[in-house]
């Protein structure tokens, strides 16, 4: 009888915990974040800003600023920097404005943050003696003091804590931290900005407005240091910089661009682009320049200048196949060049995915040997650019 | 027969007439007693015999007035019983009439003692004599030194002494028993038997007692059995 | 017997139900407000200057950090529904909250070009929006804190699942520009999410300026669930009380089963069933029986509950903090939880009728009256055996553990004890009242409680399970009536002024936005006006988590409250408040073990943590979470702010306070919307409010008093039935209709009247439990016990109306049904 007791007392026991058990789990439960999308009013659109025309008149330091009159705008600093021991760093630093409505649809607020503009940043060092690569995107609205450009009185850009500031008339001073490095860079503009195209006017397509307001410094002799797994380095080395705006570069069937941006030791500098179209073909508004060592630029058409791709790159991450070694000539300069990224795995895997590194440069000008360093861009392997910065 | 009809309905202490009641059974009818006639003479022991289920209980529920006949007529001392409201039926039969159960019926939450009173307490006469009257009956039963016992605490034999004194503490002019002995072994059968008959008959009151046990009948001045809802008489 | 489990779990389930829905809400609200933060900036009472998150942006101390305003609205379109405005920066949210990136954490600009652009916009679910019709582009009416303005929805939020679908339901998104102008508060931010490694945090804490503080996420919530929760257990503790009223109720109807079966149990017994089995029999009996109900209850506890849970959250809401959140499904384990307390309730309590079935000796040994002579000598052991768990109850009472369930540990032995007690009292009194009973009702009056007490073995259990429903009754209307009580004389104290002027607030809780500070010295200047009391209150950290901070320019002070202790004499009690000591309310007094002299309380404050010695404590029933009263002069020089949120007019005698108000109504003081009332209206406003905290315990009684009004019915019918063949043999003895029927009533009213009886002391007990421990230990207030004859009348009403309702059918049944039926058969 007991016994009997017993059992039922035990069996209520171990009912209740497991009831108690089982109940105390599902309380436990709420941990799953609240989610939900979006649906929104309003959309990007072109309409109300000011297309790239020809003939503009460059200003500077103003038109270092930002353009909000554009739609959208960017600054991309990349530099091969070594230390005196020969360790060698690149690093790309990269603002993009994107307005979201035209200036004269902005309307007065008096909250500070209210924001007509957004700016992403991109932060990358290539550390190519321990072959890593890291990179930062960083997304801000362009209000409140924590994203912005300006021209006047001085020019600088910057993103939080990333920024480029001019001290002086051709110097400026680069920094940039991430989690995983930081870089602080003085630079000295020995060429001064640089008109591409016709006098900054770079038409991308054959439509009227599918152009860019496109100049460069394409010496920016850069020392500082370079901080990376906590340890820092005095570097030197080169830095390039592009500043391009438009509102609507390219055209409907262009899908990405290869870009080369080529610092050769006898003091030129090569600038390439192809633009390719859906079936891979290159676009004939591809066009280059070559700066002469006086700072001269000599305008390249796409027929001037042929790029033979001699291998590829699997990218393990997003899976695009990347050019990953070409061969450059310029038969109207005799320019043979040989370029090879100085490590393979440099992609950027972002709000939109590319290919961005450092390049090594090999070759000859005529009989002239020569060598150098440079930066390769390469977009719309992974996804089309179109509809992006 | 009509003769014997008409006799057994005229004039007696206790007359019944024309008596009839049926129950329903579903959708059917079922008569137990169909024009009953019978009739006793004060101080009379009468016998009622028949088997399992010929309506004995059912004429003895009448004549003491816990039911109601479907028609005709029983009176006691010239009293009609079925007649009246329900309680002035309990009136007259808490005043005038005593039962004695099968099963005994004593209150098993009560002592002997309050068992025996409980009449005398409904009739208003729990006074010195109700209360000397009592204890002479306890005396009588032979259970005076058990007054405070409970009821289960007595023999079936003792309790059903209990039940017929509680039947007659009140004086009541009709005593009704309902197979009184049939719970009994022989023994106590006859000293019930015997007990009855004195407390009822021997003190003028009549007794009418139902019971299958012929037996036991032969106590009675008259013995009836019922048959298909009618008297016929056995010993006249 | 059915209907008490049902009823008892019904009760236990609608009330884990509200809690459960409460305690989700909040998590799911504040999941939704503040993410995945590890940490968050703040500053004291007046919100963080933005350039401080620009800074730490700018210098690159933060990495994933991210702006935060909050505040509710109302919005006249949804009703009465508070709605959080939450102002983000879209950019820099999606590390923290799920929402308004897109599922790859992509931000969907297209989509938000509007809501980062426009000024004025917002995004709603698409659940509010549904439910009030509301489409993109709609316009929307909005006041935050008396500011009001009109917002545009510019999108719509779509929920990923039903659980964001709640959260977002009572969820206004605005970017950050937009949520600054609508509140108006330019410049400022209220917090900053950020996610921290353990050793960022000092780096952090090393940039942030006195007044800013950095917390973790989960210290600020775990204040407020942390009182919520005493309130929550509070609920929870009498919602059993009500399973306990139900228990007895199947204690007492299975041990009649297994008392009026024992002879059966004796032949089984003679047949060869073992004890086992008999045992088994009754418990089977029991969780079928069990089962049952529990299912009857659980549906019947999810009906409740969709009342519980509003007025649950109304009581929070009153109480801790607006939630936005209105439903949140049933929550299964509240339905498991109750449904298998209720089998389990059931099975304990047949158990201990089974083990006495089960050593029922073959054929009846034991006799009816056998059982009740045993009954009789059991009934003393069991009134020392009440009086040991009285005793027991009340030694938990005095154990220093501050544990809710330890109190109602106290009340359930209490109770018991009492019940146990009332067989000893009622076979004690009922023979007392034998000689009273034959001079009041004769004949009857002897028998009925002489046929009681012959009967103990069935009465007693019932007048016990009877006491204990009545007393829970009696103790939880007691409750409510001292607290009601309390807080009039509370508010006749308190509110002093005649015209009161605020901002209008979402919920009970006090007026936190600033009045325009046009308005007060219009004010001063109104004729007719003796004296201007004014009072600034702001949230403040403190060590024991956020609570009201009231700073009063009024050197009246002191007479105005009524004081717990006081550390000083009244005469200096302004000079030392102008000196910087401050008064608290009694709830953050017990809270933060504060009562006692030489106390201090560390407030932060735009100078950093600051330390102020308390010199009084004094009741305040308006918030359970605690008040901090200081001087205006004093808060003024700390936090340099001048603004006030309410003032108090005290008008010349002859002044009737209706005309000001209606004439202050009608002069347009400010565009803000402010709300102007007379003492008397504001008293009415705050008597709502806690009509409202104490609604819920107000069912929980109504409920009590079914359980036990039914429980009366059923046991009473039961006990008559049970006496049916005696009553018949009454019949045939020559009994009238008339007797047996007032007999029946008399024999269950005096049932009712004892259990009535027994119930007052034991509900007082209960009362004083529930006042002075129970509520003081989840609230913190002191309620002062008003013991109004009224509720005893009440108590002694239900139960005797319940007996002698009891008493009809049978009482019909008995008189009408001709005795030949009944005692026809053997």
């Amino acid at each position: 009888m007991s016994k009997t007791i017993t059992r039922w007392v035990i069996v209520m026991a171990v009912t209740l915990t497991i009831v108690l058990w089982v109940t105390h789990l599902q309380g436990g439960q709420g941990e799953r974040p609240v989610q939900a999308r979006i649906s929104g009013s309003g959309m990007l659109s072109a309409d109300g800003f000011e297309r790239a025309e020809p003939g503009r008149v460059f200003q500077f330091p103003r038109d270092h600023g930002a353009h909000p009159e554009y739609q959208t705008e960017w600054w991309y600093y990349t530099g091969n920097l070594q230390t005196s021991e020969g360790r060698r760093f690149g690093y790309q630093l990269t603002f993009f404005r994107r307005a979201l409505i035209p200036p004269n649809q902005v309307r007065q607020r008096e909250s500070d943050w209210a924001a007509s503009q957004v700016y992403l940043a991109h932060f990358t060092l290539s550390d190519i003696s321990a072959n890593e690569f890291n990179f930062t995107e960083r997304i801000s609205r362009g209000a409140a003091g924590l994203a912005g450009s300006v021209g006047e009185p001085a020019y600088s850009v910057w993103l939080q804590d990333w920024s480029v500031r001019q001290l002086s008339d051709d110097r400026y001073e680069l920094s940039a931290r991430d989690a995983a490095g930081a870089i602080t860079l003085g630079m000295v503009d020995e060429k001064g900005p640089l008109l591409q195209g016709i006098q900054g006017y770079s038409q991308k397509g054959p439509q009227s407005g599918n152009a860019s307001y496109y100049y460069s410094q394409t010496r920016l002799h850069s020392s500082g240091t370079v901080e990376v797994n906590g340890e820092a380095y005095e570097v030197d080395g080169v830095s390039w910089m592009d500043h391009e705006f438009s509102t609507s570069a390219l055209a409907e069937d262009q899908v990405g661009w290869d870009w080369f941006s080529l610092q050769l030791d006898n003091d030129t500098e090569l600038m390439l682009y192809t633009i390719r179209d859906q079936n891979g073909q290159v676009d004939p508004y591809s066009q280059g320049s070559l700066v002469l060592a006086g700072g001269e630029v000599v305008p390249l058409s796409s027929a001037e200048y042929t790029i033979e791709i001699l291998d590829t790159w699997h990218s393990p991450g997003s899976g695009a196949r990347y050019p990953a070694q070409w061969r450059i000539t310029v038969p109207s300069r005799a320019i043979r060049l040989d370029i090879r990224p100085l490590m393979a795995a440099q992609e950027l895997n972002v709000t939109f995915t590319y290919w961005e590194g450092a390049v090594s440069v090999t070759g000859e000008v005529g009989d002239v040997p020569v060598a150098g360093y440079g930066y390769v861009e390469l977009t719309g392997y992974a996804h089309s650019m179109q509809g992006e910065f | 027969m009509l003769d014997h009809r008409l006799d057994a309905c005229a004039g007696g202490f206790l007359q019944l007439e024309h008596v009839y009641k049926g129950y329903r059974e579903g959708e059917r009818q079922r008569s137990v007693l169909v024009d009953l006639c019978a009739h006793a003479k004060k101080g009379e022991f009468i016998a009622i015999v028949g088997k399992s289920g010929s309506g004995k209980t059912t004429l003895l529920n009448l004549i003491g007035g816990i039911d109601r006949t479907d028609a005709g007529r029983i009176t006691l001392n010239g009293i009609e019983i079925t007649g009246g409201s329900d309680d002035q039926r309990t009136l007259y039969r808490r005043r005038h009439i005593g039962f004695v159960f099968q099963f005994f019926n004593l209150f098993p939450t009560m002592t002997i003692w309050e068992n025996l009173t409980i009449p005398l307490e409904l009739n208003g006469q729990f006074d010195q004599d109700g209360v000397e009257r009592a204890g002479e009956l306890l005396a009588e039963i032979g259970l005076a030194d058990r007054k405070q016992a409970y009821p289960d605490q007595l023999s079936g034999g003792e309790q059903q002494r209990v039940a017929i004194a509680r039947a007659v503490v009140h004086q009541p002019l009709l005593v009704l028993a309902d197979e009184p002995t049939g719970n009994l072994d022989d023994d106590n059968g006859k000293i019930i038997l015997a007990l009855l008959d004195r407390l009822t008959r021997k003190a003028g009151n009549n007794l009418v007692m139902v019971t299958h046990s012929l037996e036991a009948a032969q106590f009675a001045d008259r013995v009836y059995t019922l048959v298909e809802g009618k008297l016929e008489p056995i010993k006249d | 017997m059915l209907f008490g489990i049902a009823l008892g779990v019904a009760v236990v389930i609608a009330i884990d139900l509200a809690n459960a829905s409460a305690s989700r809400a909040f998590e799911i609200s504040s999941e939704a407000v503040s993410g995945k933060a590890t940490h968050q900036i703040s500053a004291s009472a007046l919100g963080l200057d933005e350039s401080l998150y620009i800074d730490l942006r700018r210098q690159g101390i933060v990495d994933t950090a991210t702006p935060v305003i909050t505040e509710f609205l109302s919005i006249p379109q949804f009703g009465d529904q508070p709605i959080q405005l939450l102002g983000v920066d879209p950019f820099t949210d999606s590390a923290f909250r799920d929402f308004i990136g897109s599922a790859n954490g992509e931000l969907p600009l297209g989509q938000l070009v509007s809501f980062i652009t426009q000024p004025g916009t917002v995004l709603i679910s698409t659940g509010l929006a549904e439910r009030y019709g509301v489409a993109i582009g709609d316009r929307l009416d909005v006041a935050a804190g008396g500011l009001e303005s009109t917002v545009v929805v510019a999108g719509l939020l779509i929920p990923a699942d039903d659980i964001s679908a709640r959260a977002l339901d009572g969820m206004m998104l605005a970017d950050i520009s937009t949520a600054q102008e609508l509140t108006g508060r330019i410049g400022k931010l209220d917090r900053i999410d950020l996610i921290l490694t353990p050793n960022q945090v000092e780096s952090v804490r090393a940039q942030l300026p006195p007044g800013v503080s950095l917390e973790t996420a989960n210290a600020r919530q775990g204040a407020v669930e942390e009182m919520t929760q005493a309130f929550r257990m509070n609920l929870s503790a009498l919602s059993m009380l009500a399973l306990i009223v139900g228990l007895f109720l199947i204690y007492n109807t299975m041990t009649f089963a297994v008392v009026q079966r024992r002879p059966l149990f004796g032949i089984l017994r003679c047949l060869g069933v073992t004890r086992r089995e008999i045992f088994m029999m009754i418990m089977s009996e029991a969780l079928i029986i069990g089962v049952i109900g529990s299912l009857i209850g659980t549906g019947l506890g999810v009906l409740l509950g969709s009342q519980t849970v509003r007025m649950v959250s109304q009581t929070i809401n009153d109480l801790y903090f607006a939630t936005t959140v209105q439903t949140t499904g049933v929550a299964v384990s509240s339905l498991v939880k109750g449904g298998v307390l209720g089998i389990l309730a059931t099975l304990m309590a047949a158990a201990l009728p089974a083990i006495e079935a089960a050593a029922t000796p073959p054929w009846q040994v034991l006799s009816r009256s056998g059982l009740e002579r045993k009954a009789r000598t059991l009934v003393d052991r069991l009134g020392i055996m009440g009086a040991v768990a009285i005793l027991i109850g009340v030694v938990l009472l005095f154990l220093p553990v501050d544990n809710l369930w330890v109190g109602f540990g106290a009340t359930f032995f209490v109770v018991v004890g009492f019940a146990m007690l009332s067989a000893l009292g009622m076979a004690i009194l009922l023979t007392a009242f034998v000689p009273v009973g034959q001079k009041l009702f004769g004949l009857l009056g002897r028998i009925a409680p002489r046929s009681l007490v012959n009967s103990l073995s069935r009465t007693s259990v019932a007048v016990a399970a009877l006491m204990v429903a009545v007393s829970v009754t009696i103790g939880m209307t007691l409750m409510i009536d001292s607290f009601r009580y309390t807080v009039n004389i509370w508010l006749r104290e308190v509110l002093t002024g005649d015209v009161y002027i605020s901002v209008p607030t979402l919920n009970g809780t006090t007026p936190l936005a600033p009045i325009d500070s046009s308005v007060l010295p219009v004010l001063e200047t109104l004729p007719g006006v003796r004296q201007v009391d004014t009072l600034r209150s702001v949230r403040v950290d403190t060590r024991a988590g956020i609570v009201t901070l009231s700073a009063s320019n009024n050197p009246g002070i002191g007479q105005e409250r009524m004081f717990l202790e006081r550390y000083t004499g009244q005469e200096n009690l302004w000079a030392e408040l102008q000196a910087g000591g401050v008064l608290i309310s009694e709830p953050l007094a017990r809270r933060m073990d504060l009562v006692g002299p030489g106390n201090s309380i560390e407030v932060f404050t735009p100078k950093g943590w600051m330390t102020f010695p308390v010199i009084g404590i004094y009741y305040d029933y308006a918030t359970s979470e605690g008040i901090i009263l200081t001087a205006s002069s004093v808060y003024q020089r700390i936090w340099q702010d001048d603004q006030v949120t309410s003032i108090g007019l005290i008008l010349e005698e002859d002044i009737d306070p209706d005309l000001v108000v209606r004439s202050l109504q009608d002069v347009h003081l400010t565009d803000q919307r402010l709300l102007i009332r007379s003492n008397q209206s504001l008293r009415s406003d705050v008597l709502d409010i806690f009509e409202r905290t104490f609604a819920i315990t107000s069912a929980m009684r109504i409920l009590a008093t079914i359980v036990a009004f039914i429980g009366i019915l059923n046991s009473l019918l039961l006990l008559q039935l049970d006496h049916q063949r005696e009553y018949g043999i009454l019949r045939a003895l020559g009994m009238t209709g008339k007797q047996i029927w007032r007999l029946v009533m008399l024999e269950t009213g005096l049932m009712g009247i004892f259990a009535g009886l027994f119930a007052i002391p034991a509900g007082y007990v209960v009362a004083l439990i529930l006042i002075y421990v129970i509520n003081q230990r989840s609230f913190g207030w002191t309620i002062q016990m008003n013991l109004t004859p009224a509720v005893l009348i009440q108590a002694m009403g239900i139960s005797l109306v319940a007996a002698l309702l009891a008493g009809i059918y049978p009482a019909i049944h008995l008189s009408r049904t001709p005795a030949a039926e009944v005692i026809r058969y053997e």
